[in-house]
């Protein structure tokens, strides 16, 4: 115990008493920091609390609520509450932090440090008491004046705010470790080093672990928020970086291509000259007509498609504008069998020609486009082909020619007539179905994909460049080209009522929801396999049986089933009410936060079961002795959950955390079969609801209601992609999975 | 995708032009109809189409029925107008969308003239558009003129007195015997202000333009607060209609003993109710300025219109004029007793015996067309005043008065749409 610590550690969770006492006793430089975090404690209260309710007081003064005269005063008793009590804490800390550094040089000083180290011991003691003191009863009056508030006529000026519970409960736990480490350093110093040096250890208690680790999880968030904010600038920034490597990339590619392309015209013999104009014709002068002439028919077939009226050109004429006419009016004669030219003018009937249809020259357009592209691919694969099959030709023939290759009838002097090597129609046909199978059967699912999937997303993301809504659009209107007008749209604000709002207030919610559904479906499963999986359960099968079960249900049938219970006058509540436990009905679901938090907690109904299935198998992977040599050594419960469980945990499952995340960013079926996106937000102009997610916002503006605002919701479809690409991205890179593989091997 | 569209244009320019020349004997017309297939609706279509056959004998019809609800028609003509119907039925709160995005041309004079003929006012009212810089004309036959709602009650429970105010009502009804008015649905929440206030709606620049937030409007509110509110789940009651259908009925104790709801609930209703069965206009109630106020109502009728791009309009014309003269009408209201559009029909003892249809024509007067008066952003803002007035403020960041939450409705329903 002679060295002094250099980095002492603020808390040592896991560590024997004996060690963390000690440690922490002698360096000066501890009690520095303790007293540095007591002051960090303080401060954060002091700001948050006080700004807090200085901006709660100017919302009062800036609006025109009438406010009783209760409510007002209780609203001033808290504000000067928090005042002083943070000043206090604040005063506290900083006498902490001087008189810490004031003993300094005396604790260097072997005869006195003992004495030093209580006196200082004994002032963070104070120091942390009354810290307790101060954060728990600010809680209490946060709590109360919520209650109060809330009751009082004119209504509720102080929207209760769970950040700020959870801070200042936070800060108690905090204040509370901070104190029993003060009196530990009391007790460790007074009871001399003696005590601790004897056989009897205690291991940390698991109340102690938890505080402990409390409050290194503190500094550890910290810490990991701000190298979090890093990740995401950093990968921020990357993208743009890569975004330029590849369209680099790209663009050398694209030359390199053309120049190949117009060299093997030119270096070319003239059957592949030929075969520029006419596919496959080299073929047919080497003799193998049978491929020419499935090529020529194929050219033939791209050519006709391409001049045929309403063929391909036609849409890709009309692709820059989008369609000219709309629609025309042509008239006929309502009397049945007179022609129109002596129909009297009361009897004609307008009626309406629709012509061009934008949304279906998008469509056609993009097919042609890609048409265009598999065709020209076809087209350099068979020139391409031309050009290895003359090698072997040319070569063949030479040989051929010349005369000594040992064919020739002694006979009749003549040789045999020149057969082609290539190989025949019918050999290029076996191949097909027997080495080059794999080329047979990939052609379909490529068509397929190309027709199902590439060809409606090509036309998606092309229409978020336009300004396809209810009133530019077919039948009788067209709609064309705006560029990026439709993204900024989501993004700015004009005139107050818009969709920036909506999007803001949206897109906020469906990172709380994302983080909230991922996080109490994998820690409640956790928990919940932990439980089962413990020493003494019995009947683990049994147990894990009843909570799967659940599964058997189909998610949608649960989601409205769970609807339907918590309706107003549903039977919940009808239950509830008539065994007396409320007195009115609860809205569970037509309040914006009530309607949030049950969306949350139906969502671990329906995903626990999965995860704790997940969690089960890789718990009962983790080898016992790791846990056997941390009881040897003292660590808690808890302490044992968070530094051996929890690492191999994350390791395992992170990617499979990362998929969650990014999944419930999109779970639509949840929020919509519940709230169906929740009770409505009231913005003039835009209509959205508070449980609304970006998926389910975006049914809402295309199909779900009346509104059809199709640009805007391809828009937001491609927001969306890339938010979850990057979440992905950045993300996965970060993980222990990616960055510690060793260790777990 | 090409050659069909080509060959099918071709097609379509020869029938067009085979349809202004002589129809020979023997020739078949396509002819697609779309309408609701419940409520027996099918069945007096396909008794109609057989008369029109009928009528027509050296024609061949080729009709397809497809089951398309009056509310779905229009947005399925308009998601894709080359596979719409060449006749379909719809509600008239869409004619504005369909004229507007070109689904349906205006009427050729003579069938117009017809339609102003025989039909009530106010269905051809409903029936009836003005294109900008242009005048009034008809767009759609009237085939039923009752969509709108009135008051549904227990004779036995409610007098006649007392269902002439909503204070005479509440004070009657309690937790085990309770009134239904559906006020978290814009289409019925602002009954309190529809005949007193001021409320129409401008398609061209699609907003509304409304008095709601006067402070007259806004005591007559008030007045139906302290009235509902007190009473809420004690005799007061808002929920969907269709849910507590049941609730009417004796044998469960006649849990609801008024509701207001339109003609298209009352035959199950009336199953429920039997011989108590009474319905009747909306009732007045006191504003909180002590002046009386008569609660309003939409009406509105549903219409049968012609696709305009229909390959054989003049037949598909012909069909709809056939399918609303007064002879399908009294058929019509014979078999499934909907309340019909022709003046002759219409005034006959047996549709004024009727009482879902008397009541109708009771709370005429003091209903404004919907099709005339609400646009798309009415229902969701409406419905934020009805769920405020049953529940008070949603929160705390809301409206805390009601001359706050109806400067916010009116606010929502007056601004300009995005473009």
């Amino acid at each position: 115990m002679n060295e002094k610590k250099t980095t002492p550690p603020l808390m040592f969770p896991g560590q024997d008493k004996k060690d963390f006492y000690l440690s922490t006793g002698t360096g000066h430089y501890s009690h520095l920091m303790s007293s540095f975090s007591n002051f960090v404690i303080g401060l954060v209260i002091a700001i948050s609390m006080g700004g807090f309710f200085i901006a709660r007081l100017l919302h009062l003064i800036f609006t025109s609520t009438s406010v009783d005269a209760s409510s007002q005063s209780a609203y001033w008793l808290l504000i000067i509450a928090t005042l002083v009590l943070s000043a206090a804490a604040l005063a506290g800390g900083v006498l902490a932090a001087v008189s810490s550094s004031s003993q300094r040089a005396k604790v260097n000083r072997e005869e006195v440090r003992d004495e030093v180290l209580i006196k200082c011991s004994r002032y963070q003691a104070i120091v942390g008491l009354v810290n307790v003191i101060l954060t728990s009863v600010l809680l209490a009056l946060e709590i109360a004046a919520i209650i109060i508030l809330s009751a009082s006529t004119s209504g509720a000026v102080i929207t209760p705010s769970f950040w700020w519970i959870i801070l200042l409960a936070v800060s108690v736990l905090a204040s509370i470790g901070y104190l029993i480490i003060s009196l530990g350093h009391i007790k460790a110093v007074k009871n001399g080093r003696e005590y601790y040096l004897a056989k009897k250890v205690e291991p940390i208690s698991m109340v102690e672990s938890i505080v402990i680790g409390i409050g290194s999880g503190a500094k550890n968030l910290g810490v990991g928020l701000f190298n979090f904010i890093m990740l995401f600038i950093k990968a921020f920034i990357n993208l743009f970086v890569a975004l330029y490597k590849l369209i680099v990339k790209v663009a050398i590619a694209v030359a390199k291509f053309a120049k190949k392309f117009t060299m093997t015209f030119i270096k070319g013999t003239y059957r592949t000259k030929l075969s520029y104009f006419f596919m496959g014709l080299g073929h047919a002068l080497m003799g193998r007509p049978v491929k020419t002439i499935l090529y020529l028919i194929l050219e033939a077939g791209y050519w006709l498609f391409m001049f045929l009226p309403q063929g391909g050109f036609y849409w890709l004429s009309k692709f820059d504008n989008l369609g000219d006419q709309a629609s025309k009016i042509v008239y006929e004669c309502s009397i049945i069998g007179m022609p129109i030219n002596i129909c009297p003018v009361e009897d004609q009937i307008e009626v309406t020609v629709f012509m061009d249809n934008s949304m279906l020259i998008t469509l056609f357009a993009v097919a042609t486009i890609l048409l265009t592209v598999a065709f020209f691919a076809l087209y350099w694969i068979s020139i391409r082909g031309v050009v290895k099959a003359e090698e072997t030709y040319v070569e063949a023939l030479k040989k051929h020619e010349s005369t000594d290759d040992g064919t020739t009838n002694s006979a009749t002097q003549e040789k045999p007539k020149f057969k082609s090597p290539l190989p025949t129609f019918k050999n290029e046909v076996n191949e097909l179905l027997n080495s080059r199978f794999h080329l047979t059967t990939l052609s379909i699912p490529a068509i397929t994909i190309t027709v199902f999937t590439l060809v409606p997303l090509v036309f998606m993301i092309l229409l978020a460049f336009t300004n396809f809504n209810q009133q530019n659009g077919p039948p009788n209107t067209l709609f064309t080209w705006v560029g990026l007008q439709t993204f900024a749209q989501l993004f700015t604000s004009v005139g107050g009522s818009s969709f920036s709002k909506a999007f803001g207030d949206i897109l906020g919610w469906t990172f709380i929801w994302a983080f909230f559904a991922t996080f109490s479906n994998y820690i409640l499963g956790l928990i919940l396999a932990m439980m089962i999986n413990r020493k003494g359960i019995k009947l683990k099968k049994m147990w894990r049986t009843i909570f799967v079960i659940t599964i058997a249900v189909p998610q949608f049938v649960t989601l409205l089933l769970m609807s339907q219970l918590l309706y107003k006058y549903g039977p919940l509540n009808e239950t509830l009410l008539r065994l007396g436990w409320i007195s009115e009905y609860i809205d569970f679901l037509t309040v914006p936060l009530n309607a949030k938090i049950a969306v949350i907690l139906v969502n671990v109904w329906v995903g626990v079961p999965y995860t704790m299935l997940i969690t089960s198998g890789i718990l009962m992977n983790i080898p016992d002795d790791l846990y056997e040599s941390a009881r040897i050594d003292g660590a808690g419960r808890f302490t044992q959950f968070v530094k051996i469980t929890m690492p191999y945990m994350l390791f395992v499952t992170g990617p499979y955390l990362i998929t969650q995340f990014i999944g419930n960013i999109n779970n639509f079926n949840v929020i919509f079969f519940l709230t169906g996106g929740g009770p409505s937000a009231n913005l003039p102009g835009v209509e959205y609801g508070k449980t609304d997610i970006l998926v389910t916002w975006l049914y809402r503006l295309t199909v779900g209601g009346a509104q059809q605002e199709y640009a805007i919701g391809s828009a937001l479809g491609i927001f969306i992609f890339l938010i979850s690409a990057f979440i992905t991205l950045s993300l996965y890179a970060k993980t222990s999975a990616a960055t510690q593989e060793g260790d777990f091997a | 995708m090409f050659k069909p569209k080509s060959l099918f244009l071709l097609m379509a320019s020869l029938l067009a032009l085979s349809g202004c020349g002589d129809t020979t004997e023997g020739e078949t017309v396509r002819l697609q109809v779309w309408g609701p297939a419940k409520e027996g609706e099918k069945e007096v279509y396909e008794y109609l189409a057989g008369k029109f056959q009928e009528a027509h004998p050296e024609i061949t019809f080729k009709m397809g029925f497809g089951d398309v609800g009056e509310g779905d028609a229009a947005t399925m003509a308009l998601g894709d107008i080359d596979t719409a119907a060449d006749v379909f039925m719809f509600a008239d709160d869409q004619l504005a969308n369909l004229v507007q995005k070109g689904v349906l041309n205006a009427l050729p004079t003579t069938y117009a003239n017809i339609v102003k003929g025989r039909d009530l006012e106010r269905c051809v009212n409903d029936a009836s558009f003005t294109k900008q810089d242009e005048e009034e004309k008809v767009y759609a036959f009237p085939l039923s003129s009752d969509n709108g709602y009135m008051l549904v009650y227990n004779k036995a429970f409610f007098t006649a007195t007392d269902v002439q105010t909503l204070e005479g009502m509440m004070a009657k009804a309690n937790k085990d015997h309770q009134v239904v008015i559906d006020m978290g649905n814009g289409y019925y929440s602002l009954s309190g202000l529809l005949d007193y206030g001021e409320l129409s709606y401008d398609p061209y620049a699609r907003v509304h333009e409304t008095d709601f937030d006067s402070t007259a409007n806004a005591n007559a509110l008030q007045g139906l607060i302290d009235i509902i509110q007190p009473k809420k789940d004690k005799g007061f009651k808002s929920v969907n209609v269709d849910d507590i259908m049941t609730d009417f009925s004796d044998a469960n104790g006649n849990k609801v003993v008024a509701a207001v709801t339109g003609n298209w609930n009352v035959d199950n209703i009336m199953e429920e109710l039997g011989d108590d069965f009474a319905a009747t206009k909306l009732p007045t109630y006191t504003s909180a300025d002590s002046s009386t106020v008569q609660m309003g109502s939409f009406s509105g009728s549903k219409l049968v219109g012609v696709k305009s791009s229909s390959l054989v309009s003049a037949w598909a014309l012909a069909f709809a004029e056939f399918v609303t003269n007064e002879a399908a009408q009294q058929y019509r209201f014979e078999a499934i007793k909907k309340g019909p559009s022709n003046i002759v029909v219409d005034g006959s003892a047996a549709v004024l015996a009727e009482p879902g249809l008397a009541a109708l024509d009771a709370q005429y007067p003091f209903s404004i067309p919907q099709g005339k008066s609400v646009g798309e952003s009415f229902w969701t803002p409406a419905a934020s005043v009805g769920n405020f007035i049953v529940n008070g403020p949603a929160g705390v960041d809301g409206p805390q008065t009601i001359q706050e939450q109806l400067a916010a409705f009116v606010a929502a329903v007056t601004a300009a749409p995005e473009v």
